[in-house]
């Protein structure tokens, strides 16, 4: 039997989802969570399954995850849908309620929040609202965990297809409604509500909240970089002493010399430098979490759309920009709730540039082997993908042809107290997809490389002769502009394609001295920015490539190549100030530079002038 | 008069959206219909968006919209 959860976003369809099947779909407080269709097994199996589906607010799709969703409801493929509605936003609720009155499949109302309202006094006339609708209705809570046996049996055993018309027109829905809420229910604000409005009083505030919303995202830094920090060390000197107990062990028992150094130098050292950062990922992840569970999300998105308008995109890329420092995966697939498509296209094509895990673990390697640990390096490297994001946002509108304006709709949440139970699912998630990940990519990686490393056309332990040498040579030259012109670092960044965590563990392999890769401070920097940069890992690779077409995703790759290499370069030429290595061929690359520089924007403005003059002739006559 | 030029605190009833047809059909579909009532609940430090109430629930709306619904007392 197939049974689906159909209603608003942010009505708790997945928690209730979570609760049924005793999956760990992860949940938060903001529209635009859930992006696709998940199926699971009624945990006391006869066979139920059980299928989540995108929050929607009718059944004409709006935006990519809508369209998933309406898509699965016309399938038609459920026995039964129980429709999920906030038991606090009754009214508005309904009106999907009575869109799917007339879907012709039989529905079950479950009303959601019960004891929100059990807790405020406020009384639902279920058996009014069963009538009226034509559809048996549930109150229930899937946090508390309140009917819901109740709830899967009501849907179990209803077959009927709702029989009441109640309206001939869309447009008569609501009036509908109106007739009759008041005898369905007496409104009244929640506390939860009205603490809501007292917490926003400060959070939202005209002078307040901007400054708040500072403090939060340096707390979640310092909380990640610093506390994470420790654990990183504690996590990596124990791998290291564990390599260098097994590697005397099997010195001692005499293993041939290959093996030692693939168990030692690939599998243990490159895997271990993943699992280090474990600690830094699970904080991030957790902080991150509670954002979206509390519903503060929704108010980043508030405070910060008028800004983000300014580089032409909006507050509702801003979840997206926010997932992607967790992982770029998430960031593209939660770009399914902007509704204009330039907007989304550019937020995709940008979510790259904010430092995920994986590069954050980098980076905080970095920090540590050449800048000594510094803890402001992160941070710079945070705000750099701010910046960045900015600029090229800019630049990106500016080469987009049709400025269409899109609607903007925001919905703000009640504020929720983050369920530890759902903290812990979405941490649980996370650690099993980075384990798995650094179990297999990595692992895979680590390997490779290490034969790459070590063999050559001689076989074993041709040292410069190698076949990664050889590959890297051929390339340097590419990176010589950015001030890492050489095999090692090229190398790494190019193992960056298929995980970013690769390159410190690439680094960590091919070099004993990585401080002497790179010629200076800044080209250290240049390495740190293009790895920022430069196109994702093949994982956001493939998210990108799902929700762009081929066209515009291989824009994507050359923009994100180009911007990682233009900053990368002036950051390097920068450094030349201080540092003069190889002064000559930096002249000649600036020349080279300047000179397109130039031709380029004499072409822009040959273009703009043209222009000019055609509306000029237009308006005269 | 216009929904944007409503202060904090103040109520008022839709009288017509001229958005474009689809944001219009969206407003709409989130309860957003001429004749109910909305009150200003906040602005954004930067003036854009505006949190209103819309029969039970909160949304932020974006000025160039706001800009384009009429309202009444």
């Amino acid at each position: 039997m197939n049974i689906l959860l159909v209603g608003n976003p942010n009505c708790g369809k997945t928690t209730l989802f979570n609760e049924l099947t005793g999956s760990f779909r992860k949940t938060g407080n903001f529209a635009g969570v859930t992006t696709d269709v998940k199926s699971g097994e009624l945990k006391k199996g006869k066979g139920v399954t059980i299928t989540d589906i995108p929050g929607i607010y009718s059944l004409s799709p709006n935006s990519a995850d809508s369209e998933n969703a309406v898509r699965e409801i016309k399938k038609a493929k459920a026995d039964v849908i129980i429709n999920v509605i906030d038991g606090t936003d009754l009214e508005r609720s309904l009106y999907l309620t009575a869109l799917l009155s007339k879907q012709k499949i039989p529905t079950v109302i479950a009303v959601n929040m019960y004891d929100d309202l059990l807790k405020n006094g406020v009384r639902i006339d279920d058996k009014r609202l069963s009538t009226l609708f034509g559809m048996p209705v549930v109150l229930i809570s899937a946090l508390k965990k309140i009917n819901l046996k109740k709830l899967v049996s009501v849907a179990e055993n209803h077959r009927e297809t709702p029989k009441i018309n109640i309206y001939n027109d869309e447009k008569e829905i609501f009036s509908f409604i109106e007739k009759n809420i008041n005898k369905i229910i007496v409104k009244k604000p929640t506390k939860r509500e009205t603490l809501t409005r007292r917490i926003d009083g400060v959070l939202l505030n005209k002078y307040l909240g901007i400054p708040a919303l500072f403090l939060i995202i340096t707390a979640v830094y310092f909380l990640t970089f610093r506390i994470g920090g420790v654990f990183t060390e504690i996590l990596e000197k124990a791998i290291d002493n564990i390599s260098v107990a097994i590697k005397t062990d099997m010195e001692r028992r005499g293993l041939s010399e290959w093996f030692i150094s693939l168990l030692t130098g690939a599998v243990i050292n490159g895997v271990g430098s993943v699992f280090s950062f474990l600690p830094q990922i699970l904080i991030l992840f957790t902080l991150m979490a509670i954002i979206e569970e509390s519903g503060y999300a929704a108010r980043i998105a508030f405070l910060t759309d008028s800004v983000f308008r300014r580089v032409g995109l909006g507050g509702k890329s801003v979840i997206p920009l926010v997932l992607s420092c967790g992982c770029t995966v998430s960031g593209i697939t939660a770009t399914r709730t902007i509704e204009n498509p330039t907007e989304r296209k550019r937020t995709i094509f940008l979510t790259a540039f904010m430092p995920c895990g994986a590069k954050t673990a980098v980076f905080g390697w970095l920090s540590f082997v050449l800048f000594g640990g510094n803890p402001f390096v992160p941070a710079i490297m945070y705000f750099s993908g701010i910046a960045a994001t900015i600029v090229f946002g800019k630049l990106l509108l500016k080469t987009d042809k049709n400025k269409t304006e899109s609607g903007f709709f925001l919905e703000m949440p009640n504020y929720r107290f983050p369920s530890v139970k759902d903290i812990y699912r979405v941490l649980i998630d996370k650690t099993r997809e980075f384990l798995l990940k650094a179990g297999s990519v990595v692992f895979l990686v680590s390997v490779i490389l290490w034969f790459l490393k070590n063999f050559g056309f001689s076989g074993y332990g041709a040292g410069e002769k190698s076949f990664l040498f050889s590959f890297g040579n051929a390339l340097k030259y590419l990176f010589y502009p950015l001030g890492f012109g050489n095999a090692e670092a090229t190398v790494s960044l190019m193992s960056g394609i298929l995980a970013k965590e690769s390159v410190a563990e690439t680094l960590r392999i091919l070099s004993c001295d990585v401080p002497s890769l790179f010629a200076s401070p800044f080209s250290a920097a240049a390495f740190m920015a293009f790895l920022l940069l430069s196109p994702p890992c093949i994982a956001a690779l493939s998210a990108a490539r799902n929700e762009l077409g081929k066209k515009e995703f291989i824009k994507m790759i050359a923009f994100q190549f180009f911007a990682g290499y233009v900053v990368a370069f002036l950051i390097n030429l920068f450094g030349l100030v201080f540092y003069a290595h190889g002064l000559i061929l930096y002249l000649i690359t600036v020349i080279i530079v300047v000179v397109t520089g130039i031709l380029f924007f004499r072409m822009k403005k040959r273009r703009g002038l043209c222009a000019k003059k055609r509306v000029k002739r237009n308006t005269t006559i | 008069m216009r929904l944007s030029e409503l202060k904090v605190g103040e109520s008022a009833t839709v009288k017509s959206i001229g958005t474009g047809e689809r944001e219009k059909r969206r407003l709409f579909e989130m309860g957003l219909t001429e004749g109910v009532n909305v009150t200003v609940i906040k602005k954004s430090p930067f003036g854009s968006p505006t949190l209103i109430k819309v029969r039970d629930f909160y949304l932020a709306l974006r000025t160039d919209t706001l800009k384009r619904i009429t309202v009444g007392i």
